[in-house]
């Protein structure tokens, strides 16, 4: 399988709100800033961990298709 | 989290792989062109299948103290648009290190007859909570 580099960009917020909506997660803390600052988070809401994992998954799809992804993981 | 719950099943549900979910996460990825395909890799986040709030719940965890530590998924084939799937979720490990409760939950994805989709193995890290 090949190495790929690529920057995933930067999330919108848009991108977590259709995600939220998807998986039924609506903990505030994806999408409220000041939600999130309360719960200690230093600048602001963050995304969630599967929409992050699962656009790193995407861009090995894209690189090697899906037929050949065998597994994956990911560590915080 | 509740260690005593370690082997324990906590979920056995049907689910569905709807084609609007399949769509609603291939937006969520931002129409890539794989985005599609990676959608029936990634339908379900196995802790979550059923809502985070159940999930939070079932373990008895603290949303605002617990991060995902890590996630493995082994594929034996991709989510097809509205079949039918079953998913059983286990808690298959828990330790306490440092301060930290490690608790491993593990979801298996069938068909309804048993057939193998895909297994999930998802690291929650909660910090011990006080008093």
């Amino acid at each position: 399988m090949q190495e790929i580099d690529r920057s995933l960009g930067t999330l919108s917020l848009e991108q977590i709100v259709r995600f939220s909506g998807a998986v039924q997660d609506f903990n505030p803390i994806h999408y409220d800033d000041a939600f999130a600052q309360g719960r200690g988070l230093a600048r602001s809401r963050i995304a969630q961990g599967p929409l992050t994992y699962l656009l790193a998954l995407d861009a090995l799809v894209a690189a090697n298709g899906v037929a050949r992804i065998g597994s994956f993981a990911v560590a915080a | 989290m509740q260690r005593e719950k370690k082997g324990q099943q906590l979920l056995s549900v049907s689910l569905m792989a709807h084609s609007i979910k399949l769509e609603e996460i291939a937006h969520a990825l931002g129409d890539t062109p794989s985005a599609a395909d990676t959608a029936r890799l990634g339908l379900f986040f196995g802790p979550t299948v059923v809502g985070y709030r159940d999930f939070v719940a079932s373990i008895d965890t603290s949303t605002s103290n617990a991060l995902l530590g890590g996630h493995e998924i082994v594929f034996a084939r991709p989510f097809k648009a509205d079949e039918p799937v079953r998913a059983e979720m286990t808690m298959v490990d828990h330790q306490d290190k440092n301060g930290m409760e490690i608790g491993v939950f593990e979801t298996r994805f069938t068909t309804p007859a048993g057939e193998p989709i895909q297994t999930q193995r998802t690291t929650f890290i909660e910090r011990a909570r006080k008093g």
